[in-house]
């Protein structure tokens, strides 16, 4: 019994000294601060450090763990900040610093990159998750963040996942159908709004690829929404605005007038749609096997239809 | 006699030279000076907003100021550009406030070669100002003689895109609140 309790003495001992000897940092100060739950005076010991030694990579990912620990704690307006201004810091020290010769600098840099994506996610903007990754993967995809940033995006993305239901209510053209009675059908849903130049630039790609596999069973659905205004940003009433976007459809979209339109907020919702345009590619069997915010080329998009037939 | 005037002009002298040093001070200080700013960073812009002085006097103008910066590869949508939704603040209404037009800076032509379209826009740093009053009107003076101070809420709006993708419409809501001082004759009467 003795022996034991002097063996426990000694690594009670040992443990007191290993974590005295723990170097402090500012990377372990803001954590303890985090810890506590203390994000503002983790906040000014980071601005305390930047004052007295300059940006240095432990204050990039001292940093970045205020965004980890805010977002943790569902402060998504600070952790947005954080890791914006992480994000800012590290890409500037990125001029000077190669991020496989610091630790500290790739840490800093891949946690604001989740962290801002996590955010978007949260707040219900799925598509503005994953164009946010999409993008910095072709920015970092030969660095040692891409698996990081990869596996993000896998997690947010909806392909593999069973295509939600879509809203059937106000629509415009002809009745919404359901997916269920769509299953045997490729359905490509195109996200559109009527002030959105993009989309506009998208529209003969879906057009020309919808010409060419009809015949074999590609269907195009079209959800948009109202936004409250039309032209010049003049606010509109339901109705009004209704009219505006049929307008608009039959101007730049007029291969849409004999596809379905839902109208209305619920499919963004369920798709975490809040950037345009938004493609969702759905296989025979209900699956999203594509979900891409922004443009794709006819080649591109031509190649994921044809997998899929 | 005289000899006992001595310490009373003394006294008044120094009195003088206190309040000449004390009064600009306490000016400066009814002035008022900026609101902290509140920093908002959205997913396409990183915004500091702040109202330019934390307490006024009616008639006394102010203004509320958003300097904002457009996060990598993003524009928001300047004045002129038809069929977009324009950056703008949009205040609620109050009886006590009088609001002159948001004042802009001059913004830069996107083109967007796709559909051929020259756009203004904003994609540098800019800074947009609401000029306001607390109302010196005699149909109002009741009102803000009953107020210490005044909240002023609104909303920034406005729809950002990228060089490839747009951003549905976004709404930041702000405020600010404003202690009164009472009404300066020197300034008092012009809102």
């Amino acid at each position: 019994m003795r022996r034991i309790i002097i063996g426990l003495a000694i690594a009670a001992a040992a443990a007191v000294g290993a974590h005295a000897q723990q170097p402090r940092t500012i990377i372990t100060e803001v954590r303890a601060a985090i810890a506590a739950k203390d994000f503002a005076k983790g906040e000014a010991l980071a601005e305390a450090d930047r004052a007295a030694r300059g940006v240095t990579s432990e204050l990039i990912e001292a940093m970045s763990w205020l965004a980890r620990g805010t977002y943790a704690a569902g402060q998504l307006d600070e952790a947005a900040r954080f890791s914006a201004d992480t994000y800012e810091l590290a890409v500037d020290a990125l001029k000077t610093r190669r991020m496989e010769d610091d630790r500290n600098l790739e840490i800093g840099l891949g946690a604001a990159i989740e962290v801002e994506a996590l955010v978007r996610a949260a707040r219900g903007d799925r598509s503005s998750a994953v164009y946010f990754l999409q993008r910095e993967i072709e920015k970092y995809g030969n660095s040692s963040v891409h698996k990081r940033l990869q596996k993000n995006l896998n997690l947010l993305t909806l392909e593999g996942q069973p295509a939600p239901a879509l809203d059937a209510g106000e629509h415009l053209g002809p009745a919404v159908p359901a997916l269920e009675d769509l299953e045997g059908n490729v359905v490509l849903l195109f996200f559109w709004a009527h002030w959105c130049p993009d989309c506009k630039t998208q529209a003969p790609v879906i057009d020309a690829l919808l010409q060419k596999y009809r015949a074999q069973g590609l269907r195009v659905v079209a959800p948009t929404q109202r936004f409250g205004y039309i032209v010049r940003g003049t606010n509109a009433d339901p109705d009004a605005e209704l009219r505006h976007i049929a307008k608009v459809r039959d101007q730049s979209y007029p291969f849409l007038r004999d596809e379905a339109i839902p109208v209305g907020e619920a499919n963004h919702l369920r798709y975490g749609v809040s950037t345009t345009p938004t493609l969702a590619l759905v296989d025979r069997q209900g699956i999203v096997r594509l979900y891409r915010p922004g443009n794709m080329t006819e080649a591109d998009l031509d190649a994921a239809i044809r997998k899929l037939l | 006699m005289t000899p006992r005037r001595r310490p009373l002009k003394t006294l008044i002298r120094c009195v003088v030279a206190v309040i000449a040093f004390v009064a600009p001070v306490t000016a400066a200080q009814q002035a008022g000076k900026p609101t902290p700013p509140r920093r908002v960073t959205t997913d396409h812009l990183q915004i500091a907003t702040y109202a330019s002085h934390d307490a006024v006097a009616p008639g006394e103008p102010f203004s509320i100021v958003f300097d904002i910066r457009p996060r990598e590869r993003m524009h928001v949508y300047a004045p002129g550009a038809d069929g977009y939704r324009i950056i703008t603040v949009a205040l609620a209404r109050n009886p006590v406030l009088v609001t002159q037009p948001l004042q802009y800076p001059a913004s830069e032509i996107y083109f967007f070669e796709p559909l051929n379209e020259r756009v203004p826009v904003f994609q540098k740093p800019f800074r947009l100002t609401q000029p306001l009053a607390v109302s010196a009107a005699p149909a109002q003076r009741d009102a803000v003689a009953a107020l210490d101070a005044v909240t002023i809420k609104g909303t920034l709006e406005y729809q950002a895109c990228d060089d490839r993708i747009c951003f549905a419409p976004t709404s930041v809501p702000v405020s600010y609140t404003i202690r009164i001082r009472p009404p300066d004759a020197a300034r008092a009467g012009g809102a």
